[in-house]
């Protein structure tokens, strides 16, 4: 938690990982449901353990929701030794299809990034 | 206890109800019975509900403002049609009608009033605008009788001696208010419009 603090007080290291959290948050979360259905607390206890993944906890029920919307996970409510009744997230058979469509695409896109990362001044350096 | 009746709890809730005015109803039910649920695990595995773990949890959840946000970008991109011709004639309508209703109601009252009533219909139907910006709405078209009565009732409240210092402030505060309540809608909507279209982006 504490890193994750620590950057959101320097001007832009929040501004940055919240956009590039809006992108791929929600294949975490799919891939996150791979081993199995999860409540939401147990995807946000999951998500917290990488520091830049760690979301306002409030705002990842919106995104379950478009995700149940859209027919990419299912959900059940399932009873529990400790408290009320908790509502389960699955994986379902288009769920599975856009996580493995994700995970084909990333690492072309990982790879360009850090390319461009590593050889900023590539194209000019060839022109002087 | 049950989780949502305890204070805080239900303050949080009622916030974040408000933040999500705009968001269909179904949805707004979803998210608050997902949020209610979530801290009601949290308080579960916390094992116990004092004031300061209700807290905690709270915090931890975010502010609603922030949780409202991300619900309404979840939402699908209203049409062109849906923001501008619709709602962009209505939202003039009421920002005419509410204080027109105020300052001609004093010289034609029925005019006033069905300019009052449509004004007030409209403002009610249209999702511009969250419950407190409403409220406020629905006062516009008396609000000069509003000023004029405080005023009048409440002589020194403004420290302003009796005698026409005071009729200055009512002469010139009262024709005032139902305009400057339809300022207070229009930039309400304004902001909300200009945070959406930054979501959207």
């Amino acid at each position: 938690m504490v890193p994750y603090l620590a950057m959101q007080d320097t001007r832009d290291g929040g501004r940055v990982a919240s956009q590039l959290r809006k992108g791929v948050l929600e294949y975490c979360v799919l891939a996150l449901l791979r081993q199995g259905p999860c409540c939401g607390v147990e995807l946000l206890e999951e998500l917290s353990g990488a520091s830049v993944m760690a979301t306002t906890q409030g705002t990842i029920y919106p995104l379950l929701s478009r995700l149940r919307r859209d027919a990419l996970v299912d959900t059940a409510l399932r009873e529990s030794p400790n408290g009320p009744p908790r509502r389960y997230y699955a994986l379902t058979d288009a769920g599975h299809a856009a996580l493995d469509a994700f995970a084909t695409y990333w690492p072309d896109f990982r790879n360009a990034v850090n390319h461009f990362l590593a050889e900023p001044m590539e194209v000019n350096r060839e022109n002087q | 206890v049950k989780t949502s009746e305890h204070t805080l709890v239900r303050r949080y809730l009622a916030a974040v109800e408000q933040e999500t005015a705009t968001l269909p109803a179904e949805r707004r039910a979803e998210l608050l019975a997902d949020l209610t649920e979530h801290i009601s695990v949290a308080l579960a595995e916390a094992g116990d509900e004092t004031d300061e773990t209700v807290q905690r949890v709270l915090d931890q959840l975010g502010r609603p403002t922030a949780i409202a946000e991300t619900a309404l970008a979840e939402e699908p991109a209203p049409t062109d049609d849906e923001l501008h011709a619709g709602s962009d004639l209505r939202t003039g309508l009421i920002l005419i009608l509410l204080p027109l209703a105020g300052t001609i109601g004093v010289f034609m009252r029925t005019l006033g009033g069905v300019a009052a009533v449509v004004g007030i219909v409209l403002l009610w139907t249209s999702k511009q605008w969250n419950l407190r910006e409403r409220i406020i709405g629905t006062f516009i078209p008396v609000s000069s009788l509003i000023v004029w009565l405080g005023l009048e009732l409440l002589p020194g409240f403004f420290g302003v001696a009796p005698g026409y210092p005071r009729l200055i402030l009512i002469a010139v505060l009262a024709p005032a208010a139902p305009a400057l309540g339809s300022v207070y809608l229009f930039r309400a909507a304004r902001r909300r419009n200009a945070a959406r279209a930054a979501l959207r982006s």
